[in-house]
Order: C-alpha cells, then structure tokens, then sequence
C-alpha cells in the first residue's frame, strides 16, 4: 500500500467493528465498543454524545492518529488498519484534514495566518479546492493575514485551525469541536466554509455539541459509552420534546441529556411566563 | 524543494524572537565551544609560556651553546668570500636577529709556540689583544677621545699607565722573543724563545696604531663597564697570560683591527652568530631555527658539507655553537608536560560543555514537541522537519560559537599561562569552534529525528514507554560503586600525584555526584519518617499550602538540589585546589630560591662591610656560607647551610606553609653551643629527631652537633641539609685554627682561601638589581639566580595553570548548574501557572508568591550547600594526593582549609539563586490567564 489509492466504492472512509481499549493506571478503558459506520463521499457528518463517549477516539482513528485495537477501518477504498507507518503518514498528508480540539495544536506560533494557510497548502502539495486567500476570506480572517496566532482570539485561533484545514482540502476533513468557541456568526460561516468543501467532494467529519451544528449538518451521529446509539439527519432533531425532570429540595433542577445539551454556555435564562419556566440560552435571546 | 516553505524561510530568524530558549541554547554553547577551544590554546599557551620562563633564565653572559642563539667559529685566517658566505648562511637560519661579527688575535691559541700579543710603548709592553665586535666601539663609555675616531681603544687606566693620550700611536703585535719584557696581571709573562719554534719564524711582529680613545672598564680594569660587555663577558677571549680576568683588549672597527691583525701578523679567530629574535619566541619558530641549527651542527663534521667547504683550503674547520637545540627539546619536554597537565581537566570540560548542550537540546525539543507532532501528524517529510530545526539553531549556535571562542581567546591573552598564542592555536581553536557548532547541530538533528520518531510511533497506536514507571536502573549504587574505587585506588597508591593523573580530574565530580546523592537521599528519607512518626497535624498557614503546592509540580526539588550542589562543589573544588595549589608553589619556590637574588660571590670580605661571620650590610642582604658534608655514622651526603640567623629571616623566603613557618621559628633555638657541641637543624634527614647528638664531617674536620628541630623544608635546601649559625660554627672552627687545621670562610680574602665552602649573598632584591649593587662593590659573581628560575620549573608553572584551569572548569560546572536550576524554576512556573491563576484569584498577590518562590529557592540553595559538605571535605582530605605540585619537590602539600575559595562558592550559589528567582519572576509575570486556561502555551 503506498498511500495513493483509487476509491471506487462511493465513500471515503469506513468503520467496521471498531474497537479501541486504552490501558490507563486505573485499568482498561473501552473507548470504542464495536462501531460500524460509513462515510460517504461529499456531505457532512456530526458525531453527537455526551464527554468520554468516545468521540475524539474515533475522529483520531478516522484521521489516521490513533490506531484501532480491533476492527477495520477503510479509507478511500482500501483497507489501512495494520498499514505500515509511511503509509499512514502518505494518507495523512494526501488525504486528510485535521482540526485539533485546542486550535493553537494546530497552528505554527511563529508563523502568521497566511504563512499559516500557505504552510498548510505546501504540505499537502495540491492545487485544487480552495486557494489561501479564499479560504481566509470565507472564515473572515482576511484583515488578520499579518498576525500571529498569538494575537488572535480562541474563536480567530479557531476559524484559522479550521481556514488551514480546508485550504486545497483533500478527500477527508476531520474536525474536533470546530465551533466550541465560536459565536453564531462566524460559527455559521465556519458550517458554510464546511458545506462549501463538501459540495466540493470532501468528505467532513465533525464532532460537536454546538446545537447549532447538529441543526445545520444532513447527519448526525449520536457516540455514547462507546457504541453509536443513534442516527439521525438534522433536519430530524426535535424541536420539542416532553420529559420528566427532577427538582431537589435545594431548587435545582437536573436536565436530560439533550436539553442539557441546548445550553453549551452552562447558562440559563430564566423567566417565568404563564405560570410556566421558560429557560432559554443567553445567546439565543440576545 | 521546500524553499517556498514559510517555516524554513522563517526558521533562521526564529531564535531572534524566543527569548529564554535561545539565549540558553547560545550560553551552553558557548560553554561547550570555550571549553573545547581552551584546550589547544591552553596546550600552546603553556608551550609558549614555557619557552618564555626557559629564555628568561639563561643566565645572562653565558656561553653561546647555552643562548638562543647560533654561531659560527672559524679559528684562523679566511677570505673576504668565505666570510660573507658564512653571513650569509647565517642570514637563511629562520627568526634569527642581525649577524654579529667577532674577530680577534689568536695566534697565541692556535700557533705553535704560543706567541704573546702585546701593545707597546716605547720599552713598556703590555699583554694585550686585538678585538673588534659589531658594536662593540658604539658601546664603549669613553673617558677621553671622540666617538668616530679612527684607531684603537684601550681601557683608560691603562693608557694613563703608559702616558698615551688620544691621537698617540703604539705598537700593536706579538711576539716569541724574551727580550720583551711583557706585563701580564700578576706580573712579566715570558714568552717561548723563537728558535724553538720552527724555521723562519719572525721572533716578533707588530704594526704601529694610533689610539682613538679610552674607555671606563669594571673594577678588575679588563672588562668593559656597561651591560653590552656584561652580557658577553662569558665569551671574550680568555687572558693569554693565563689571568682570571678578561684580557686588556685593544678594541676597534673591524678595518682597524684587520689592518692591525695583518700587521702584526697576527691569526685572526673569526665568530659570526645570530640570536633569536622576539618574533622568533615560540615553540614552533624555535623548532624551525633549532632544525636549521642542528643541520649546520651535522654540517660541521661532515666534510662535504658547504659549511665545511667553504672554509676548505684556508686550513680553518668551522664549529657550530649554539643552544636553540637545548633549548627547543626542554621547552618541548617542558610543554609536553604542561599540556598533559591539563588534558584531564580540558576533557573534563569538553564533557560538562557537552552536558550543558544536550541539556539545551533536550530542553528546546521539549518546547518544539507540540509542533513536531503538528508536522507529524500532517504527514511533513522528515527531512523538512529535520531542516526546519537545524536552520533554527544556526544562528543561536553560531552566536554561541563565536562568544565561547572569543570569550575563551580574550582570557588567554588577558591572564596567560601567556598572551602570544600564535595563528597555529587559534586555527586549532577554531577548527574545534567549529566542530562544536556542528556537533550541536547533528545533535539537534538527532534529537529531532528521535522525537519524531516516538511522534510517529505514538500515532501509529504503538504505546509509549514513558507511561510506565521506570525502574531507574540502578546508577546510583554503580556511581557508589566507580566512587569507591576511584578513592580506593587514590589512597593505596604510593606517589602523590599530580594534574597528570587523570584521577584528578574525574575523582572530584564523582565524589562529588555521588555524595550529594547520597546525602540528599538518606535527608529525604529521614524527613520523611520524620513526618510519618510525627503526630501535630501539617501545617496549615496559607504559606505553606502554597509552598506545598509549589513542590508538587512533577520535578523533584532534590534533582535541583543535587544539581545544584555538583556545580557549586565543582566550582569550590578548583578555587580550593586553585588556592593550596598556588600556595605550595610558593612554597616550593621558596625552597628551591631561598631568596628572591642570590649571588655565588668570591668572598664576604669583599662587600666592605668588614670581616667575620656577621658582616654589617643592609636590611634586604645576608651572607652565608655552603658546603657539604658528611653525617655520621652513615657518611649521609648533606649541604651545610652556615647562616647569620639575624639577618636571614628577613631576607630569606618563607612561603605560606606550616613547614616554612616552623622553619623559621626553629632559627630562633640556634643558641649558643654547650661544651662545644654546636646547635643545628636538621632538614631532610631521615632516623634524626629533635634533641639527639651527632656528628658531622666537613672536609676532615669533625663537628660535633645537637640536632634542635627536624624539619622537613628550609629556604634553599633542596637536599638533605645542616644549617649552623655562623657565628658559632666560626668559631667552633676559629678554635680548630688555632690548631692549625682548618680556614674560616668568613675571613678569607680570596676565594681559594675559603677552603670548601662558598660565599652567598642573598638579597630581597631584584636579580639585577643586586648585580647593580654588586657592580658598585667591584664585586663579580660567578652566578646570579633570580626566584624567576625557581618559578620557572616546568612542574610547578604547569601546576599552577593547571590549577587554574581548574577553577575554569568550576565556573563552566556553576554555569551548567545554574543553568538547569533556571530551565527547570522556568519549567516549574510554567506548570504551576494553573495554581498561580487560582491563588491570584484567591486574592494572594503576585508579589507575595514571588517571595514565597524566593524562600523555597533559597531553602533549595541552602540544602544544596549542606549537602556538599561531606563530599567536599572527603575532597580536600584527597586534595594532596590529587594535585601535588612538584611532589618529589619539598615541601609536601599539606591538609589545609582556605575559608576564601568556600566563601567564595556560597557566594556563587546565592548568586544563581538570585537568578533563578528572577527567572520565575519574569515568567510568572509573562503569563497570561486566558492562555493558561487553554492551555496554549
């Protein structure tokens, strides 16, 4: 296998049986538990779950990071599970997009956005898809070409970790949390600049929480205790749903999972309208 | 292929702008490049210190084959052609001066019948020979005549003598015949009649010259007086009558004395030599005049050879005289020597250099990790991460190069061994610069390479070995184990080393690493049971939560504290070292001078400060009197010192030592004899204890003596040796004289009268200052030595820059300490930022934190400099048997504790704690709270 490879079974990459054990000091952690997923070319696709699901685990073994201690993964059509490290490392460099968790793992301190944007495209050595300067002006970061990430904010260090990604993105963005910082706007153009590359045959790959991201991408994929629970499109994610909550003699009320997952801020507002508690996100009522 | 690559075009700038990293990549640079660059400038500073304190000491006025110099000697008659071609040999030998051309009548050497050359006026005729040397005229202090004018020179009172005034003329010649009646210094000399002589033979010859003018002369009235004659007195032609004194010589240009010469028929003794010049004074120019010498050495007992030919057929046979052989070999043996000195230590160095830079480079791979794993995991080409690296490092590397090289070349020529290093050892230095520079960057290289390495491995789902907790291995009972046995081998061995062994270089800072180990283990130890044992609950104040959070931040206070207290302790190592080292040299030299002039002079009667054994001189003079002798019952050969124990203390040299400071108290129990039993001491003496008679011989005189203290050094004795006082060894032999049997030296009027003993005059003075003084007495000694001699035996100079080289070496092991106690504080601060962010939250003010740093690296300091006491004071026991001066050489180095080199290592390691907790002031200052909480950094 040399790293170059030929897909002509109509998805990029592929989970087969997936398993990934961790030895740590206290024992074994099963971070994946036998998942099975495709994922086909173009589009977008969100991996959705609560922390310690295993949602980074798998985004590193999709992005050729980690290796898995069972199962198959297929990229591009041919089997790179017990591929040797030079191919790996091919595949990463031709193949694959990766945006960090923390952006500033991604990002060269001494080099500013554009050097940043032109290391990236010289890298990986193409000359398709979009140029630096597209890919700046679609993540807003034009008038910051100059600077060093050092003098950026966590959201510009972050709409930079994901501009260096899809500068003549390859067949495979990988992208952990790339809107964890962001607020509504540039959020919603880093989800542009995501479905842009897509429609350009990129195959995107997101993990998130950000409500905003599970409403706007086709697919979403919920990763809890290791094992996929569900599927979903967004279109499909509820707008309302009815639940029981528990409210303890102190006054606080413990939400389920998914309205939990309506406030990534960990704050409320609350009003009190009709005799009924209405609780809303600050951001979504600004 | 990547030069279109931002991070390589932004690569070689980028240490401009990382601060601490890059001035500590450039520090240990330039530690490792001075270091390694000391060792050839050291190995030809010495060399070339050497050759300076070797020609400094050739005594002045000797003979050619003990000068720097090389000469020609053509005994008779040569053609103007053979002259200049033997110039002009002469002129080839390399870093020789001007030629020195010498002529003067020798007939009475190298004819049959041994003729007498005279000068004469009227019926008076004086032993007298022609002589012309360049300069020698220019040199004259004339007394009446003009410079310039045309004729002879005779010494003034000699021409007042036979009535001749400037301008009158006198016969010049010499002569077979006893009809003249001829003055020589101690009377008519009667020269061999004519006709036994051969046939034809003229009975006398002579030519008539005009006198120029006179010249001042020394008390004997021969010599010339100025130094210029002084200088070469040793190799004037000698008195054809047989006289002690240099000849009355008839001085002039060499047209005068040629004319003179033929006139008077006279064989001519030609000598044409060269001296080395200043330029010529290092071991490598030496070397190529000594090889040029030693060929015409060859050349003159070859008769095939052009310096034989081209005296061929004038019946001359050339001789070769020089001493730039000698005097290369020993100054090459005596650098050979010196450079061995400091091997140990240069490579001691070269190795705490290169600790410093894999520490930098271990500490530079750890701030790049973040970004190697960017590189790796974007899949970069290896040789792209490599480059981008290395071209990093080139500008920090070649800084450090550059400031190591300069800041070591700068030390040599400001404090020696010696200032004039030549182009020779600053290319070898060079050269070593630059291996040092690509040796960092190979290094950096590897480590790059090693890192990216484990990055791809850790990708490619292999797990890392550094999880799991190591088993250390087990280095410090092998450290324990080496430290032993170094000790070991130290105390068993029978000679007391010196900076040859390389023992002396490895044992301190083994001994040193493992005992501040060990003692720092078994104090962590105790403290800890100390704490389980102890039943008050931990306590609970706000400081020292703080301090215990502090602590906990993953590097081990005792790793700094160990750290820490191994470059201090190397440090106070060489300043000790430096220090007793030093300070038995000058001990040694007091022995080996005994004053700082001494001069070999004829009598004591002489100076005019009266007879006897007390002589009234100054303050900064002492007369005494050797000889040797024989102590009975074993006819042990030993000196006899006879002293004036008034006199001699103040004069006489007494180092630092316990040895010589018991020497001169014991001056003080030369009393007066009892029933004719003199009082002496005892120097070197084996099976002799205070108190006990005995009997020594001098010549068949048998002294009977009560030994009043056995010491083991004395100024000037460099063997086994009795001192006496003179005034009742004198008169123990005054007594004798009575008998008939025996001189006191003290009273003697010649030398020859003074038996077997010989007269000193030692003085406080200068070398040349006491030849001055002795000048104005009329006084010629045999020999003058200076204490420049005696500092000049190559063990004790290579010992003492050595030694110096030592405290070189110290600083570097400070530096390097210093350096990791302020990576690893840089370190600590960084990963207590988090607990820094809290407290400050908490309402503790940066300033308060800083103190509290401030407490705990002094405390750090603190430990460390207790932790070295033990290992250190096992040092300075070895000290002796590590870096003895000169051990053959008496006194032995003594157990000392010099309270300035120990002051002066707490000094510095408050100093580095000083910088350490500026250090951690800055980085705290410099973080930033939003970058903390990401964790950015």
């Amino acid at each position: 296998m040399t790293g170059e490879t030929t897909n002509v079974t109509g998805r990029t990459a592929g989970l087969s049986n997936l398993v990934r054990i961790y030895r740590a000091v206290s024992g074994e952690v099963h971070a994946l538990r036998g998942v099975d997923v495709d994922f086909p070319s173009g589009g977008i696709t969100v991996i959705a779950g609560p922390s310690g699901g295993g949602k980074s685990t798998l985004l590193s073994i999709l992005a050729l990071r980690d290796r898995a201690s069972a199962g198959t993964v297929t990229l591009l059509g041919a089997d790179v599970t017990q591929a040797p490290q030079s191919v790996l490392k091919s595949l990463r460099r031709n193949s694959i997009a990766w945006v960090p968790q923390r952006p500033a793992h991604g990002l060269f301190p001494h080099l500013t956005v554009i050097e940043n944007l032109l290391q990236a495209a010289c890298i990986r050595g193409r000359t398709d898809g979009l140029e630096p300067t597209q890919t700046l002006e679609l993540l807003g970061l034009t008038h910051r070409a100059d600077a060093t990430p050092g003098r950026l904010s966590g959201g510009e260090q972050q709409r930079l970790a994901v501009a260096a990604a899809l500068t003549h993105a390859p067949a495979l963005v990988v992208a952990d949390e790339p809107t964890a910082e962001l607020d509504d706007d540039n959020a919603e153009r880093v989800l542009a600049a995501l479905a842009t590359v897509a429609a350009a045959g990129s195959t995107c790959v997101l993990s998130s929480h950000d409500p905003r991201a599970l409403r706007r991408v086709p697919r979403v994929l919920h990763l809890r205790h290791g094992v996929l629970s569900a599927e979903r499109s967004g279109s499909e994610l509820p707008e309302t749903r009815r639940t029981e909550a528990v409210i303890d003699s102190a006054g606080r009320l413990q939400l389920s999972p998914e309205a939990l997952n309506l406030f990534p801020g960990r704050r409320a507002r609350m009003e009190l309208i009709d005799g009924k508690v209405v609780l809303e996100a600050p951001e979504s009522s600004s | 292929m990547y030069h279109s690559w931002p991070l390589l075009r932004r690569a070689p700038g980028r240490m401009l702008h990382s601060g601490a990293p890059a001035l500590m990549l450039t520090i240990s640079v330039a530690l490792l490049a001075g270091l390694v660059a000391a060792g050839p400038l050291f190995a030809r500073a010495t060399a070339n210190g050497s050759l300076e304190r070797k020609l400094a000491t050739v005594p002045a006025g000797s003979q050619l084959n003990q000068q720097a110099a090389l000469g020609f000697v053509l005994p008779g008659p040569i053609w103007d052609e053979t002259r200049a071609e033997v110039v002009r040999m002469l002129d080839g030998v390399p870093w020789l001066g001007p030629v020195v051309t010498e002529v003067w009548a020798a007939s009475w050497q190298l004819e049959l019948g041994k003729p007498v050359p005279f000068l004469g006026v009227g019926d008076q005729h004086r032993v007298a020979v022609l002589y012309h040397r360049t300069g020698a005229v220019q040199a004259l202090d004339v007394v009446r005549g003009e410079r310039g004018a045309r004729g002879l020179w005779l010494p003034d009172g000699e021409a007042h003598g036979l009535g001749l005034d400037p301008g009158d003329e006198f016969q010049v010649g010499k002569t077979f015949s006893d009809g003249l009646d001829i003055l020589g210094c101690s009377g008519p000399v009667a020269p061999v009649a004519a006709d036994s002589q051969g046939r034809g033979t003229r009975t006398t010859s002579q030519s008539t010259v005009t006198l120029a003018g006179t010249y001042r002369t020394v008390a004997d009235g021969r010599l010339p007086a100025g130094s210029y004659f002084s200088s070469i007195a040793a190799r004037l032609p000698s008195d054809p009558a047989g006289c002690p004194t240099p000849p009355l010589l008839m001085i002039g240009d060499q047209e005068t004395v040629l004319a003179a010469l033929k006139g008077a028929d006279e064989k001519p003794q030609w000598s044409f030599s060269a001296e080395l010049t200043q330029e010529g004074r290092s071991l490598g120019r030496l070397g190529q005049a000594a090889t040029a010498a030693q060929k015409f050495r060859l050349d003159a007992s070859d008769p095939t050879s052009a310096l034989r030919v081209v005296a061929a057929g004038q019946g001359v046979v050339p001789r070769v005289e020089t001493g730039l052989t000698s005097l290369h070999d020993e100054a090459q043996a005596d650098a050979r020597a010196a450079a061995q000195q400091g091997r140990g230590i240069a490579l001691a160095g070269a190795a705490l250099g290169l600790a410093a830079v894999i520490m930098a480079l271990r500490a530079l791979s750890q701030r790049r990790r973040r970004e190697n794993e960017l590189l790796v995991g974007v899949g970069a080409p290896l040789p792209a991460i490599i480059l981008a690296g290395v071209a990093e490092l080139l500008l920090p590397v070649f800084a450090g190069a550059v400031t190591g090289f300069t800041a070591v070349y700068f030390a040599f020529v400001g404090f020696g061994p010696q200032s004039r290093l030549g182009p020779d050892a600053i290319v070898a230095a060079l050269y070593a610069v630059g291996l040092v520079a690509l040796v960092t960057l190979a290094g950096n290289a590897v480590v790059t390479l090693l890192q990216t390495h484990a990055i791809g491995r850790r990708l490619a789902g292999h797990e890392s070995s550094r999880g799991r907790a190591g088993s250390g291995g087990p280095w410090l009972p092998l450290l324990l184990g080496a430290t032993g046995l170094a000790i070991a081998s130290v105390l068993t061995r029978d000679d007391r080393a010196s900076y040859t062994d390389p023992l002396a270089a490895v044992l301190p800072v083994l001994v040193l690493s493992s005992g501040s180990l060990l003692t720092v283990r078994l104090a962590a130890a105790v403290a800890a049971r100390v704490r389980r044992r102890s039943t008050t609950t931990p306590g609970s104040s706000i400081d020292r939560l703080i301090l215990r959070g502090l602590r906990d931040t993953g590097l081990a206070v005792t790793d700094l504290v160990v750290v820490l207290s191994i470059g201090v302790g190397v440090l106070a190592y060489g300043l000790v070292s430096t220090s007793m080292v030093r300070a038995s040299v000058q001990d040694k030299t007091a022995v080996l001078a005994g004053a700082v002039s001494t001069a070999h002079i004829p009598t004591s009667s002489g100076l005019g400060a009266g007879s006897g054994p007390h002589p009234a001189l100054g303050q900064d003079l002492s007369v005494l009197w050797k000889t040797r002798a024989q102590l009975q019952p074993d006819h042990h050969d030993v000196d006899i010192l006879v002293i004036n124990p008034e006199t001699f203390p103040a004069v006489a040299l007494w180092g630092r030592g316990p040895d010589l400071a018991e020497a001169r108290q014991a001056l003080q129990t030369l009393g007066a004899p009892a029933r004719g039993v003199l009082p002496a001491l005892l120097i070197g003496i084996p099976g002799r204890e205070t108190g006990l008679g005995g009997t020594v011989s001098i010549g068949s005189q048998e002294i009977p003596l009560i030994a009043r203290a056995d010491l083991t050094a004395f100024p000037g004795a460099t063997g086994p040796t009795v001192v006496f006082d003179a005034r009742s060894l004198f008169a123990h032999l005054d007594a004798l004289d009575a008998l008939g049997n025996v001189q006191n030296p003290s009273l003697a009027v010649n030398p020859g009268s003074q038996g077997t003993y010989t007269t000193w005059l030692w003085s406080t003075r200068t070398a040349t200052a006491l030849a001055a003084y002795l000048d104005r007495k009329d006084i010629t000694p045999a020999t003058i030595t200076s204490i420049q001699q005696a500092q000049a035996t190559p063990v004790l100079t290579s010992s003492r820059w050595a030694a110096t080289y030592q405290v070189v070496l110290g600083l570097a092991a400070l530096a390097l300490a210093g350096l990791s106690v302020v990576v690893a504080v840089d370190r600590r601060v960084a990963r207590a930022a988090p607990v820094d962010l809290v407290l400050f939250r908490f309402g503790i003010r940066p300033a308060h934190l800083i103190r509290l740093r401030a407490i705990e690296l002094a405390l750090t300091s603190l430990a460390a400099l207790i932790a070295l006491v033990p290992p250190l004071a096992l040092l300075m026991l070895l000290l002796p048997r590590l870096v003895e001066p000169g051990p053959a050489l008496a006194p032995a180095l003594g157990f000392q504790i010099p309270l300035l080199p120990l002051a002066l290592s707490a000094l510095a390691a408050a100093g580095v704690t000083v910088v350490a907790v500026w250090a951690a002031a800055r980085r705290s200052a410099a973080l930033v709270p939003s970058e903390v909480l990401r964790d950015d950094r």
